[in-house]
């Protein structure tokens, strides 16, 4: 599971998602890509759960890159406690997404192929996603 | 084959501006090198423009200034998208002179794979662009890689690419474009390791 090694501060604000995602929002490494349509917090365990569905799918050959980090901590309080005493204890890890941002690519396969598999990682999202791929001639194209 | 792009002088500048015109269907677009202008594109046309010549090739914007038409020999310099859309938003061009070397980013395509003989290796395609140095009329539309030879754990490097007359590649030649590697078999974790980890979800980092 994807957590950071070791951070600067234990606890941090909530903070905003406005906006759209300018940086990381071209496939850089890969051929295809899974690209976030709207704002969302994604959990270290959803990212898990999506490259186990990727690689799971495509079962031998081909390359995965994760584009995205869980680096900021998200707290919680313990069930039936009063308000107040404080902020809650860490609990897990979220990748702060904005629209735009490709979370995973791949290489490797054939366009079909990867296609489904990132489908079905899109499944393990909290958030709308779209399937994206190179192309030749110029820029990538915006298929869903 | 001389491509020729249609285009507007623009007097008005600044956001709101640039707004007004991208909802009337618009690309606001700058000029600048040897010649400097604001100008703007029809999007439909621009678009269906780059979709078959790219981005990476000689253009000869046909600029429209109050009634007067000029020709201007440009390159795109700069694309900026749309990060969920993909439709450019604004294009940066450079006015070159045809005398002058220019240095140009050109796209690999890759030949051959149908005559490869399949020894199961996964292609990873490195670089997906070149720069290139040469005179803007000679820029080529792609160079491309044969990889009819490429066999396991081996790569193509830029100084194995065959240069068309004329250019000289600026991207240094150790440089690997294409690669061959052993395809990655599905590893799976051991159950009780992913249980272990699950039970101890927080797990802090150091501080």
């Amino acid at each position: 599971m994807l957590v950071p090694k070791r951070v600067k501060h234990r606890k941090v604000m909530r903070g905003r998602m406005k906006g759209m995602a300018y940086r990381g929002s071209q496939l850089t490494l890969g051929d295809y890509g899974l690209q976030a349509v709207e704002p969302g917090w994604i959990t270290n365990v959803q990212i898990e759960a999506a490259r186990v569905a990727l690689t799971r799918h495509i079962k031998r050959g081909g390359k995965i890159w994760i584009k995205i980090f869980p680096d900021k901590p998200v707290t919680a309080k313990p069930a039936e406690t009063r308000m107040g005493s404080g902020k809650g204890a860490p609990e897990y890890w979220v990748a702060v997404v904005k629209p735009g941002r490709i979370m995973f690519e791949i290489t490797g396969v054939e366009e079909e192929l990867a296609r489904e598999a990132l489908r079905l990682a899109g499944h393990k999202l909290p958030i709308k996603t779209k399937f994206i791929k190179r192309e030749e001639a110029g820029g990538e194209s915006d298929e869903s | 084959m001389e491509s020729v792009l249609k285009a507007t002088v623009r007097k008005e500048t600044g956001k709101g501006a640039v707004h007004r015109l991208r909802q009337a269907g618009q690309i606001p677009a700058v000029i600048y090198g040897e010649g400097q202008a604001n100008v703007c594109l029809d999007a439909r046309e621009a678009q269906k423009f780059f979709n078959t010549n790219g981005y990476s090739q000689l253009i000869t914007l046909q600029l429209d200034n109050e009634g007067k038409v000029e020709k201007r020999p440009v390159l795109v310099k700069e694309v900026q998208f749309d990060p969920v859309k993909g439709n450019p938003l604004h294009l940066d061009f450079l006015q070159v002179s045809m005398q002058q070397k220019v240095v140009m980013k050109v796209p690999v395509v890759l030949v051959g794979e149908e005559k490869r003989v399949n020894d199961g290796s996964v292609i990873d395609t490195a670089l997906y662009e070149v720069e290139v140095s040469c005179l803007p009329a000679d820029i080529p539309a792609k160079i491309e890689v044969d990889i009819s030879g490429l066999t396991m754990g081996n790569s193509i490097t830029v100084a194995d690419l065959q240069a068309p007359e004329g250019i000289e590649f600026v991207t240094p030649a150790t440089e690997a474009v294409v690669v061959a590697y052993a395809p990655r078999v599905e590893e799976e974790k051991p159950a009780e390791e992913e249980e272990e980890k699950a039970t101890e979800p927080q797990q802090q980092p150091e501080e």
